[in-house]
């Protein structure tokens, strides 16, 4: 029976689940004296200022940099045959005996740290590069990587006809983030029958893009 | 040991409430006191970009090139 003056206590499981926590406690607060010298941190304790300052800069990686048609001809009473590439998958041809196995899209890799604005401009057009009646010579920008072009511009999604006087600005902000850094760049060649004899004339005919990157 | 009104014997062993609650205060108090002098310590190297790149940023220019053969067309449509 508890007698009436006898203070209530706690049980012994408690005390001992008290005194491991003040136990771990105390080791703690000395632990964290001792590591870190705060008893002899009495006079001349400064605190200093660490600055680092990444410079930024654009790079560019061209993973496939040419489109090689090879070979062909136009089929035989067609008006003209169609080039087009299709990405990673082989060109696509119409009216034409051009194998397009090796006509792969042009893709460029921004490999930098940070946003770059793409332009393209062409070293021909497509009096020059072809010839004959209605040449047609067209470049369609699109994203390689899902969301790699935050900002497009002209020539982005759609073909047009390409920039010889003049850059064209296709990407105003491609990423530089790993795996959403990269867009194709797509030809499409209209090779009408006529097409100027200097051309057809079974030499390597050869146009370079100029691909440019700034901030 | 005690008897209660039951007859069975039970323990008298317990512990002060006062004793549990100085223990439990200073345990806290020194809790506070390691946390607070830990984070005083935090010597962390911030990276501060003060975003004056433009100047460090120069254009880059690649190419890419097209080519292919156009053999002659013997016949016209």
């Amino acid at each position: 029976m508890i007698k009436p003056n006898q203070s209530e206590g706690v049980s012994k499981n408690v005390f001992i689940l008290v005194l491991v926590f003040f136990i771990l406690a105390l080791a703690l607060l000395i632990f964290s004296v001792i590591y870190f010298g705060v008893l002899g941190k009495t006079t001349g304790f400064a605190v200093g200022y660490v600055n680092l300052t990444i410079s930024t800069q654009i790079t560019l990686n061209v993973t496939n940099n040419s489109v090689l048609w090879g070979a062909g001809s136009i089929d035989s009473g067609a008006t003209n045959t169609t080039l087009r590439t299709q990405g990673a998958a082989g060109g696509n041809v119409t009216n034409g005996n051009w194998s397009g196995t090796t006509a792969l899209a042009l893709v460029v890799e921004n490999i930098g740290s940070v946003n770059a604005s793409i332009t393209l401009q062409s070293g021909k057009n497509a009096s020059n590069f072809l010839g004959g009646t209605l040449p047609e010579y067209q470049w369609n920008v699109s994203n390689r990587d899902s969301g790699a072009c935050g900002a497009t511009g002209e020539a982005f999604g759609q073909f047009k006809d390409v920039n010889v006087s003049g850059a064209a600005i296709v990407c105003t902000k491609l990423d530089f983030h790993s795996g959403k850094r990269a867009i194709s760049i797509d030809f499409r060649l209209v090779i009408p029958y006529d097409v100027n004899s200097t051309i057809a004339n079974g030499v390597d005919q050869t146009d370079i893009i100029t691909i440019t990157g700034s901030a | 040991m005690v008897s209660n009104v039951m007859g069975k014997r039970v323990s008298k062993s317990k512990v002060s409430k006062k004793v549990i609650t100085i223990l439990l205060i200073l345990a806290i108090l020194f809790t506070v006191a390691s946390v607070a002098i830990i984070m005083s310590n935090n010597n962390t190297v911030r990276v501060i970009d003060e975003g004056n790149g433009d100047s460090s940023v120069n254009p880059v220019v690649e190419s890419g090139k097209i080519s292919l053969i156009i053999n002659p067309n013997p016949t016209a449509p």
